[in-house]
């Protein structure tokens, strides 16, 4: 009887955990944020974001990709939902050459800017 | 004049003879049970340790998330440079990187735990202009793969 119980509190917790799994994957399909601007300060960059989804997005990383350097910069920002905010660097000075700005967000979603 | 009591006394000598007996069909029922009652639960027990193992490896497996924040093809080492970031629920390790469905050699052992990200470096030629399919294939079978161009 003891065993019949264990049984289905295992099976039962796999259901859960997939079920939170489910969850974590709607979220993060859902959540769209978008680079809306980027431009430079005598401190570093300032990069404009728009947060078009319904769940608050935690911004994890910023990436400065250049021709011949790619540079990861850990951010810690959150935006609620439909906000627009401005994520700043400091320390940041973005090169010459054509580059890509990328933000990432803790769910693992990637907004792309390319800056002419 | 002596009296033995096996010949003289039978009906005492009968009553003990079906005491034993009685007592030995009762030990056979307790032996009978607890015997049944041993096999039962090493069986559940073994039913129950089976479960757990089985869904242990089905939750972790459906608990991997893996993100390929970035990919550099770097002119510098000659290599391509994946940046990955994990965001599930489970310590991940890469067992194999497939560049053109090609294996490749890369940093390892490579493992990342809970909320970490990190450089794979990929010892792969490549040449500039050209597509490549980079496929990371974690141990618990997972894929990470797509095109990329190189610049």
């Amino acid at each position: 009887m003891l065993s019949l119980v264990l049984v289905t509190i295992i099976v039962g917790n796999v259901f859960l955990w997939n079920f939170q799994m489910n969850q974590f994957d709607v979220e993060r399909l859902r959540e769209d944020v978008k680079i809306t601007g980027v431009f430079t300060t005598t401190e570093g960059v300032v990069v404009t974001l728009t947060n078009n989804s319904p769940y608050t997005a935690h911004i994890v990383a910023l990436w400065v990709v250049g021709e011949d350097n790619h540079t990861r910069y850990a951010v810690n920002a959150y935006i609620s939902p439909g906000e627009e905010a401005q994520v700043e660097q400091n320390n940041v000075f973005l090169p010459e050459d054509p580059l890509i700005i990328k933000i990432v967000t803790e769910r693992g979603n990637i907004a792309v800017y390319a800056c002419s | 004049m002596s009296h033995c009591g096996f010949c003289c006394n039978g009906g005492l000598w009968k009553m003990q003879l079906t005491k034993a007996f009685r007592e030995k069909r009762a030990v056979t029922s307790v032996l009978s049970s607890l015997l049944l009652t041993i096999v039962a639960v090493a069986a559940m027990s073994l039913a129950t340790a089976a479960t757990y193992v089985i869904t242990t490896n089905m939750r972790e497996s459906m608990s991997e998330r893996l993100v390929v924040e970035d990919v550099w093809f770097n002119k510098h080492t000659g290599t391509i440079d994946i940046y990955l970031s994990n965001t599930g629920k489970v310590a991940v390790h890469v067992s194999n990187v497939y560049v053109n469905h090609s294996a490749q050699v890369f940093n390892t052992p490579f493992q990342l735990a809970l909320s970490s990200s990190s450089w794979l470096h990929v010892n792969a030629s490549w040449n500039t202009g050209d597509l490549y399919y980079i496929d990371v294939v974690t141990s618990r079978g997972m894929h990470i793969a797509s095109y990329y161009k190189t610049p």
